[in-house]
């Protein structure tokens, strides 16, 4: 390869990690916090119930349950419990539009019961998944972002001619920046598949709502319906006659008949109490990478009218199916996911260690306001994310049952971090892990300081419950956060051309 | 249990162990005193200078010409690939992306990175046009 390409390569490079390297941090430490969203919903609401199983027979009371908000409503889905949710949830609204009148219902009794949100969390998922800007501009600029990152991959890869040689030096006990540049390739090259494909899905599912519509519409000859019809399907029209639904335990057995081994998440009746009423059933095969199978049918007569096997029916359509399973690790099991996590850890680090190289290059002095920046955004992201945490056990009051308040709460911590890494430009880092991993220890003093719920009690009556796995999980985290700052800088005080 | 789950949790396991076992090693052998820093970081290389030296301009153009053809790649893969409409649609959404990163480094690396840029953006809008145009026309 020519010297002068070589060259630009490593320009391109450079150019996308110093450009949007703190942006593609946030998204890809979110995104390792993301992971365990479902996981981290019940710790929010405090559920100290163990999972079990949903009740058919609950499931047909809430089916029949009068909507209270739209009585009249013949489009709703149910979500049956699961795990981490325990407890039916009941949508009503006309193919989402608007906002959804949601129902919650005991997953024994299918008597209703009353849930709070859980705002935290979802400026923690809307964090990774929209940068938290307004839908859907969030959502395609985390896509832009999934292209940098593409681009920084590309580059990256065809700059380091002697890759295989690179992926087993390590020089930690030399100069700082050979150390980082030596971290900067191992953890790259070892990690490369997963990057790759993380780029890749995340660029896909930011950009396919836009990208989707434009390309079918040119398939399909600029036929509009078609086009819908051939991706999403034909939906069924409504008879205007009104007839008595087959009982769910029948649907779901047909469902299950159909698509053996189908774990239903989702039903969803259109048309209900109509001779053309349908039920979607969605859910998952255990063990495959295809997102949300499923099975359409009758729900007068029980027929098959659609089959939602996209793994069985063309390559384009599996590979389509995988993107999202493959992105959020949802195949698997936990293991899956703390690998999935400890790997997006990887890829954060990678932003992290090319910004310190370049700043070692540029600024060893380390007095640059950029650098302050850089250890405010760096170093305040999983800050803030610790504070929100302690905040959804100590902050309950009405200022924060809101999406807003949260939010609002999430960028003051953030931006105190900033205000920190200004003032102590030396050791803000130290200082910001330090309180990073205090704020998670003290986690459940706080569980227990609040009125949510008490981490004593579910530790005694249920330990395996959401809250008390979460809880001790992130006290965990916490604690090996405060070890590793700890000794960080014990390290630095005694040797002085560490920085 | 399908290869589906088992083959990325034995590949991601290979990429965390490895370098944690590099590291592990550099760890033994670490130096019983450490050794002073060889090279004065700011005397190295201009770093600011390598950072900056893609002008504003030429992200610019290339960043626009590559998303363009990306654009109209995709387009064209959905209208012209010898599989069924649903098929074309989802591979040309899946590919767009891929094309785009690519072409922009492609690019962004040319030394007559202009004549490239003029040569792509005429070949797209050429494409663009006979993929359009039978839309338009029905």
């Amino acid at each position: 390869m020519q010297r002068d390409v070589l060259k630009a390569l490593y320009d391109v490079h450079s150019w996308v990690g110093l450009f949007l390297g703190l942006a593609l941090y946030v998204l890809l430490f979110s995104g390792s916090v993301a992971l365990f969203i479902g996981e981290m919903r019940p710790w929010e609401l405090g559920v100290t119930s163990t999972p079990r199983e949903t009740a058919v027979a609950a499931l047909e009371s809430v089916v029949q349950h009068p909507q209270g908000a739209a009585p009249e409503a013949t489009h709703f889905s149910i979500r049956p419990a699961s795990g981490y949710r325990p407890w039916i949830t009941r949508e009503t609204g006309d193919d989402h539009d608007g906002d959804p009148a949601l129902v919650y219902f005991d997953p024994l009794t299918g008597a209703p019961v009353t849930i709070d949100d859980e705002h935290v969390v979802h400026v923690l998922e809307k964090l990774h998944t929209d940068l938290l800007l307004p839908a859907p501009w969030g959502r395609y600029l985390t896509g832009l972002l999934g292209v940098a990152m593409l681009v920084s991959l590309v580059s990256g890869v065809f700059m380091h001619r002697k890759i295989l040689r690179e992926m087993w030096a390590v020089r930690i006990w030399r100069s700082p920046r050979l150390k980082w540049t030596d971290l900067h390739k191992l953890v790259a090259v070892w990690g490369l598949p997963y990057h790759v494909v993380m780029a890749f899905t995340g660029t896909y599912l930011g950009l396919v709502g836009f990208t989707l519509l434009l390309n079918a519409f040119v398939a399909f000859g600029g036929d509009a319906d078609a086009a819908s019809a051939g991706i999403s399907g034909v939906p069924q029209e409504a008879v205007g006659e009104a007839d008595d639904m087959l009982p769910l335990r029948d649907l779901l057995a047909r469902a299950q008949a159909a698509l053996p081994g189908l774990e239903p998440e989702y039903l969803g009746y259109r048309h209900y109490g109509d001779r053309g009423a349908t039920l979607m059933v969605l859910g998952h095969l255990p063990w495959t990478l295809e997102y949300l199978p499923g099975v359409t049918l009758s729900a007068v007569t029980g027929e098959q009218l659609q089959l939602i096997h996209w793994r069985e029916e063309s390559w384009t359509k599996a590979l389509y199916a995988m993107m999202t399973p493959l992105h959020y690790g949802s195949y698997g099991g936990l293991l899956l996911k703390a690998l999935y996590a400890l790997l997006g850890l990887g890829a954060s680090f990678l932003v992290v260690s090319g910004l310190r190289i370049w700043q070692l290059r540029v600024h060893p002095g380390g007095g640059d306001l950029r650098i302050a920046l850089f250890n405010g955004v760096c170093y305040g992201l999983p800050y803030a994310i610790a504070i929100s945490l302690s905040a959804a056990r100590l902050l309950t009051g009405p200022a924060f049952s809101s999406y807003q308040g949260r939010l609002l709460l999430f960028l003051f911590a953030w931006l105190t971090a900033l205000g920190i890494a200004i003032w102590r430009r030396g050791d803000a880092g130290m200082v910001l892990s330090l309180c990073t991993g205090v704020a998670l220890v003290l986690l459940p003093l706080a569980t227990e300081l609040g009125d949510r719920a008490s981490i004593l009690s579910a530790l005694r009556t249920a330990p395996t419950s959401p809250l008390a796995i979460v809880e001790m999980s992130l006290a965990l985290i916490g604690l090996a956060v405060v070890l590793i700052a700890w000794r960080v800088r014990r390290s630095q005080g005694r040797q002085p051309f560490a920085r | 249990m399908s290869l589906d789950y088992l083959v990325p949790v034995l590949v991601g396991a290979i990429m965390l162990t490895g370098p944690a076992f590099l590291l592990a090693v550099a760890w033994w052998r670490r130096p019983a005193v450490a050794p002073p820093r060889s090279i004065k970081a700011h005397h190295y290389r201009p770093g600011r200078r390598q950072a900056y030296s893609l002008s504003r301009s030429r992200v610019q153009a290339c960043l626009s010409v590559s998303l363009f053809a990306a654009a109209v790649a995709g387009l064209g893969m959905a209208r012209w690939l010898p599989l069924s409409p649903a098929d074309s649609a989802l591979l040309a959404t899946l590919a767009a992306p891929l094309l785009w990163a690519a072409g922009l480094v492609f690019l962004l690396t040319r030394k007559r990175w202009r004549r490239a840029c003029a040569v792509t953006l005429v070949l797209a809008a050429v494409a663009l046009c006979f993929e359009l145009v039978p839309l338009v026309t029905g």
